[in-house]
């Protein structure tokens, strides 16, 4: 929210109103659950989520909720690892004179030509694909077909090779203990050619004599990607891009990105 | 309107209105000051909460500011690195005592920044030795080869230390490093509130400090166990020193001494990154 232009005054007024609101035992558990998914330490599991069912809210309803938030976490990486600055001069625009002479009219426009709604897939069309089963439990909710086409695009793009990328969200898996999503790398790696020893020496090593010099250097460095220090894990981007060029990073990035969402996901249903 | 009654009324009128309206400012003050004060302490908190995880794990640390009560003591498989400067008692005595602590923190500040660049982070200072833990704070499939290139990056940014040093004709360092993994028990420890931190122990962290007294006998800087050269693949350089009997092990201790490492594993590049970063205090 930061990048977008929202000041901290907004966002300590959004954080104050969730610490003071008058929430039942029901809201607090979901918003306890959002924040848990977001960090992750200690990963939430599938009894998080049959909780929350438990207590009231329909399986699609905190489907949403945690699609919502993995996208969040897919967010949060592409700004951090791109280290965009906030676009304070945007806010201020809205905010300022223009912004509020405009504003309704804009609201108004806006409404009279609302987004298109992606189309809302079924289980089996949003299974096919990488990472199927884990989008498939997104069943109902428009935002499945986001998923399910950026998981695609991801995998479809030449820039850096299929065998890569699923080998990064391999390690994105393994950081965060998530079995399933491993499993559905390491299906993709075996479709590469990868045998199952060649996989695991890839995991316990973190390095594989399948992947280039250039490839082998987002390995290690997508792990950073789960847990990190801001200032760190910026100055390790910054310095991996020198090496492997501006079209791999921005690549990498969005893998490293869209993995970490993925996964999590994933995590809720072991 | 020229009633006197009427006049009064006005006036006790507008006196009320003034009133209240000088009671709502003081108010709105108040508010705004406790907003402010309710604002800062949230960021401090905030701020807290996230250093705290630097040095407990994320799940102590979740559990305790939830209201949940004490962590309870749990098994965890760790890597521990133990770090000693080697003769440095020696050096404090010809030394000024503020340039020993100076030489000695900027030695601390390099190390932690290495540590911390490859998933650990130190528990313990004693001396001039320090004891770093790999996979205690948080999950990590990959401690032992992070505690081994951790260790294997000290070693670098000591050198570069000693040349920083010679360059000022001040003493250079040396240091003896002992690396061992195996289940510890991890819990918050002490003599008493004041006290109390979160720190682990079991044998593997005696095997590690002896292992670390085993680089003087063996007249190398970085030893590790056979526990640990499991976890390794060939990109290690590593030889096999003689089996010791120490202190405490019904068996000789085998170790092996990590030479290097062929081909990228550890940039030196990111480290010094993260040497800059945690320079600038950022997080």
């Amino acid at each position: 929210m930061k990048i977008l232009g929202y000041s901290e005054s907004f966002l300590r007024r959004i954080e104050q109103d969730a610490t003071f609101a008058e929430l039942d035992d029901k809201e607090r558990a979901f918003i306890s659950f959002c924040r848990s998914l977001a960090r992750s330490r200690p990963r939430p599991m599938k009894a998080d989520y049959e909780a929350l069912v438990a207590s009231g809210f329909a399986p699609l309803v905190v489907s949403e909720m945690a699609m919502l938030i993995a996208l969040g976490c897919y967010y949060n990486r592409i700004g951090i690892l791109i280290a965009c600055p906030p676009e304070l001069a945007f806010e201020r625009v809205a905010n300022g004179f223009v912004g509020r002479l405009m504003g309704p009219v804009m609201r108004m426009v806006m409404a009279m030509r609302p987004p298109a709604q992606p189309p809302t897939l079924d289980a089996a069309t949003l299974s096919d694909g990488p990472f199927g089963t884990i989008v498939a439990t997104l069943a109902g909710l428009p935002g499945a077909t986001i998923f399910r086409t950026a998981l695609d695009g991801a995998f479809a793009s030449a820039v850096l090779p299929r065998s890569v990328k699923a080998l990064m969200f391999a390690v994105v898996a393994r950081t965060l203990g998530c079995r399933i999503s491993e499993i559905e790398a390491r299906k993709l790696l075996v479709a590469e050619g990868f045998s199952d020893d060649e996989i695991d020496s890839a995991l316990l090593t973190l390095r594989s004599p399948r992947l280039s010099q250039r490839d082998a250097r987002l390995i290690p460095w997508v792990r950073n990607t789960v847990y990190y220090q801001t200032a760190m894990v910026q100055q390790q981007t910054a310095t991996l891009a020198t090496e492997i060029g501006d079209a791999a990073i921005l690549e990498a990035i969005g893998v490293a990105a869209l993995a970490n969402a993925t996964v999590r996901l994933a995590m809720l249903l072991e | 309107m020229s009633d006197p009654a009427v006049v009064w009324l006005l006036a006790a009128m507008l006196a009320l209105v003034a009133v209240l309206g000088a009671v709502a400012l003081v108010l709105r003050h108040r508010a705004r000051q406790l907003q402010r004060l309710l604002a800062v302490s949230q960021d401090k908190l905030e701020q807290l909460q996230r250093q705290f995880e630097h040095f407990v794990p994320a799940d102590v640390v979740e559990q305790l500011t939830g209201g949940r009560g004490i962590f309870a003591p749990q098994r965890r498989a760790a890597t521990m690195l133990f770090a000693d400067l080697r003769g440095f008692t020696a050096l404090c005595d010809r030394l000024d005592p503020a340039m020993a602590v100076d030489i000695l923190n900027e030695y601390f500040r390099r190390m932690n920044a290495v540590i911390t660049c490859h998933h650990g982070h130190i528990n313990e200072l004693v001396g001039d030795g320090l004891l770093a833990l790999f996979g205690a704070l948080e999950r990590n499939p990959w401690q032992e080869r992070d505690a081994v290139l951790a260790a294997l990056e000290m070693r670098a940014e000591l050198a570069r230390y000693n040349e920083e040093l010679r360059a000022k004709s001040l003493p250079e360092l040396r240091f003896g490093i002992g690396i061992h993994g195996g289940e510890v028990v991890a819990g918050v420890m002490g003599a008493g509130a004041a006290l109390n931190k979160f720190t682990v122990t079991g044998d593997p962290i005696n095997v590690a400090s002896r292992v670390e007294g085993l680089t003087s006998v063996h007249k190398v800087d970085l030893l590790i166990t056979e526990e640990v050269r499991s976890a390794l693949d060939e990109q290690f350089r590593l030889r096999r020193m003689p089996a010791i009997q120490v202190k405490g092990k019904p068996e000789p201790i085998v170790t092996y001494y990590v030479e290097g490492i062929s081909g990228p594993g550890s940039p030196a590049s990111s480290v010094q990154g993260a040497l800059a970063a945690h320079a600038d205090k950022v997080t």
